[in-house]
C-alpha cells in the first residue's frame, strides 16, 4: 500500500495540507530547506508503524526535537492517507483493505504524549463472484487505473461498480474524549464468507483492546491490519558500517544504516538461483564485477568480498570502494527489502554519474511494486528523473518548509521552455525564488 | 578497438549491449555506451567520436528506436529524422523495429518462453515495452528483473532468425569488426 498525500501540522517545520505522493519521488532542495524535517517525519510514523509511539518519540530524541519551536504549541497532528497500487494480474486480498485513512492529533505533557483524538477508516473490497485472492480482470484494472492517475486516492470510489459485483465495507475506529468507538458497515453480513468475517473480527478485536490509559495508536497496528511483517522503512546507508564484520545476529530486515547488509546478503546467497539474480542485477550497475562472496571470518561474524575483474583475487570488505558497496545497498533496498514504501537518504552518494542515471532507472523500475521516495542534493539524480516526481523544498520567511512539484509551476514551465532544465534551475538556486 | 553506442538511455538498450553484444568481442575492443536523449551536448560528442574514428582504432554506432507504433513511417524516414537532429553518419545508423524490447524477446525460443512462463509471441517485430511490462507483472517481476532473466536464457542465433532489424545490426558487426565469434 503506497502513501498517496500527508497532512502533518506542528510537526518541526512542517505544515502541510494533504500533499502528494506518486509512485516514486524525488525530494531536492537546499541546506536547512526542511528534507531531513521530512525524512523525519516518515521515520517518526515508520517507527510508530514497526514499534510504538513512545519508541518513535525517543528515536526523535525526544518531544523538543519534534514541536516546531517557533510555535507555541504543544500538540502535533497529521493524517496519512494510503492505498493500493492495483496493477493488472493484481490478486486482490479481500480480507485486506486497499485504502487507509489516518489521523491523529497528540497533546505533550511534560514529555509525555497524550492522544486527544484518533481515527482509522479502513476500506475493503468484497465482490460475491470472486473468491479472496482472486485475479481482477484487466478492463477492471484499467478504468481502476485511469482513476488512480488522476490522483483521486480513495480507490473505494474509483473501482467500476457497474463492471462486476464489487461492493465495499469499512471499518472506522475512532477515539474522542478517551472513548473508543467502531463502527463496520457492510453491504450485507450475510453475504461475507467466513474468512472474511473472521478477518474483519480480529481486526475489531485489536481495536477494541485499545485502551484510552494507553498509548498505543491504531496505527501501530497497521503492519497486522495489512499482513505484513513491515510495510515502511527509511534508510540512510552508511558504507563504512558495511565494511566492518558484520555479526550473525540478524533482523527480519535491513536497518537503517545498513549494518547488518551482509546477514541479509547471506541468506540471498544460500539460495544458488536468488543469487545469481542479485549478482546479475549488480554486474548491470557495475559489469566490472565478476563475483561477490561472504566469508565466515569467525564463529560470530561475517564479510563480503567483492570479485572484481581488476584483481586476481576477491577484493576483502575494507578494500572495496565505497560506490561498490553502495550499490549492494541500494539494490538490497529497493529489490530484495519485502516494503510497501522505501525512503533513501541520499542514495547517490560514492557513485559516478554513469551510475547514478542506473540508480534513476532503478527507482522508476521498482516503483512498479514499491514506493521509492529519496532525498538527494545531486543535480544528476534529478538530471535523469522524470520530472513530474520531483519534489523542490524551501524555507519560507516564517520558518516553514514549503514543498512544490515544479514540473506544475507556471514560472518553472517559463524556464523550461527556454531550454532550460530542471538540474540548471536547481543548480543556479532559480527553484528558491519561485 | 573502441565502439562508441549511443543509446536513446532508458537503460535497457545498454544492459542488452552489455550483456548480449559485448561478450561476442575479444578482449581487445571496449565499449563505451552513450546514452543521447535528453543530452543537450550529444552532438559535441557524436563530433569528438567522429574526429577519433578518422584517427583509426575507434567506430560509432548509433541505435535508434524506430517507434512505428507510436509514428507510423518508414525506416528511410526515421533515418532521415535522425540525420536531421544528429551530426550521425546514415553508415552508422541501425534503426530498431520498433523497439528495444522486440530484441530481448528475440533470443527466446517457444522452449524457453514455455519454461520461463512468458507468451509467445508471433509478430516479434511487434513486442514493445508495454508488452515487456505487461509480461513482467504477470511474473511478479519488475521490467528490469525480466529482462535480466531473458539474458540469461538468450539464444543468439535464434534471435538473428527471428528479428530482422537485429539480423541487421548483427551483420553490420560482422562487416565491419573482423574479431566478433558469431557461429550462426
Amino acid at each position: 500500500m503506497f502513501i498517496r498525500s500527508i497532512s502533518v501540522q506542528n510537526f518541526k517545520t512542517l505544515e502541510l495540507d494533504e500533499f502528494e505522493f506518486k509512485d516514486y519521488n524525488i525530494i531536492i532542495g537546499p541546506n536547512s530547506a526542511g528534507k531531513s524535517n521530512l525524512v523525519s517525519f516518515f521515520k517518526f510514523i515508520a517507527d510508530i508503524i514497526n514499534d510504538d509511539l513512545e519508541s518513535a518519540i525517543s528515536r526523535q530524541g525526544g518531544v523538543k526535537n519534534i514541536l516546531n519551536f517557533n510555535q507555541n504549541s504543544n500538540e502535533i497532528s497529521f493524517k496519512l492517507k494510503f492505498s493500493e497500487k492495483i496493477k493488472p494480474y493484481d490478486k486482490i486480498a479481500f480480507n485486506r483493505p486497499v485504502d487507509v485513512i489516518y489521523t491523529t492529533k497528540i497533546r505533550f505533557e511534560n514529555n509525555s504524549p497524550i492522544i486527544l483524538e484518533e481515527k482509522i477508516n479502513l476500506n475493503f473490497l468484497y465482490s460475491e463472484e470472486m473468491n479472496i485472492q482472486e485475479t481482477i480482470p484487466e478492463e477492471i484494472i484499467k478504468e481502476i487505473n485511469q482513476k488512480i492517475n488522476a490522483n483521486d486516492n480513495e480507490i473505494y470510489q474509483k473501482i467500476p461498480h457497474e463492471l462486476m459485483d464489487l461492493e465495499f465495507y469499512t471499518i472506522t475506529a475512532e477515539r474522542i474524549n478517551n472513548e473508543i468507538s467502531i463502527t463496520t458497515t457492510y453491504p450485507d453480513e450475510n453475504d461475507l464468507n467466513i474468512r472474511l468475517m473472521n478477518s474483519l473480527q480480529s481486526i475489531r478485536t485489536i481495536f477494541e483492546r485499545k485502551s484510552y490509559k494507553d498509548n498505543s495508536l491504531f496505527l501501530s497496528d497497521y503492519n497486522f491490519i495489512l499482513g505484513k511483517l513491515s510495510t515502511i522503512r527509511v534508510f540512510d546507508i552508511d558504507t563504512k558500517t558495511i565494511m566492518k564484520p558484520s555479526s550473525q545476529k540478524s533482523e527480519k530486515y535491513l536497518v537503517p544504516s545498513g549494518q547488518n547488509l551482509v546477514n541479509r546478503l547471506e541468506k540471498i546467497f544460500y539460495d544458488n538461483k536468488k543469487k545469481k539474480d542479485f549478482l546479475n542485477m549488480y554486474q548491470s550497475f557495475l559489469p566490472y564485477v565478476k563475483g561477490a562472496k561472504i566469508e565466515r571470518e569467525n564463529s560470530n561474524y561475517s564479510s563480503l568480498y567483492i570479485d572484481e575483474m581488476y584483481n586476481d583475487n576477491p577484493t576483502p570488505p575494507e578494500l572495496i570502494s565505497d560506490g561498490t558497496l553502495g550499490i549492494v545497498a541500494i539494490i538490497m533496498t529497493l529489490y530484495y527489502e519485502d516494503l510497501d514504501i522505501t525512503l533513501l537518504e541520499e542514495p547517490e552518494k560514492y557513485l559516478h554519474p554513469e551510475i547514478i542515471r542506473k540508480l534513476a532507472n532503478a527507482i522508476e523500475d521498482t516503483s512498479m511494486y514499491k514506493q521509492v521516495i529519496i532525498t538527494t542534493h545531486s543535480s544528476e539524480l534529478l538530471k535523469h528523473m522524470k520530472k513530474e516526481h520531483v519534489i523542490f523544498v524551501s524555507r519560507e520567511q516564517n520558518g516553514l518548509s514549503k514543498f512544490i512539484y515544479p514540473s506544475t509551476d507556471e514560472k518553472v514551465k517559463e524556464f523550461m521552455s527556454n531550454d532550460l532544465q530542471l538540474e540548471d534551475l536547481f543548480i543556479n538556486n532559480f527553484l528558491g525564488v519561485i | 578497438m573502441l565502439i562508441y553506442y549511443y543509446v536513446e538511455g532508458d537503460g535497457d538498450d545498454e544492459l542488452f549491449i552489455n550483456r548480449i553484444i559485448k561478450p561476442l568481442f575479444d578482449d581487445t575492443t571496449s565499449f563505451q555506451i552513450i546514452p543521447y536523449i535528453g543530452d543537450t551536448g550529444i552532438n559535441s560528442k557524436l563530433k569528438t567520436s567522429y574526429s577519433l574514428k578518422s584517427q583509426g582504432g575507434t567506430d560509432v554506432i548509433y541505435l535508434r528506436d524506430s517507434d512505428f507504433n507510436n509514428h507510423p513511417r518508414s525506416i528511410t524516414d526515421v533515418k532521415t529524422e535522425v540525420l536531421d537532429t544528429y551530426r550521425v553518419e546514415e553508415e552508422d545508423i541501425v534503426i530498431v523495429v520498433i523497439e528495444i524490447e522486440s530484441w530481448y524477446y528475440a533470443g527466446l525460443t517457444p522452449a524457453t518462453c514455455r519454461e520461463l512462463g512468458i507468451d509467445i509471441y508471433p509478430d516479434l517485430d511487434l513486442v514493445t515495452k508495454e508488452k515487456l511490462i505487461e509480461c513482467a507483472l504477470r511474473k511478479g517481476l519488475t521490467k528490469k528483473q525480466l529482462e535480466l532473466e531473458i539474458l540469461d536464457h538468450y539464444d543468439l542465433d535464434f534471435a538473428i532468425q527471428q528479428n530482422d532489424s537485429f539480423a541487421y545490426f548483427i551483420n553490420l558487426l560482422q562487416q565491419r569488426f573482423e574479431n566478433l565469434e558469431i557461429y550462426t
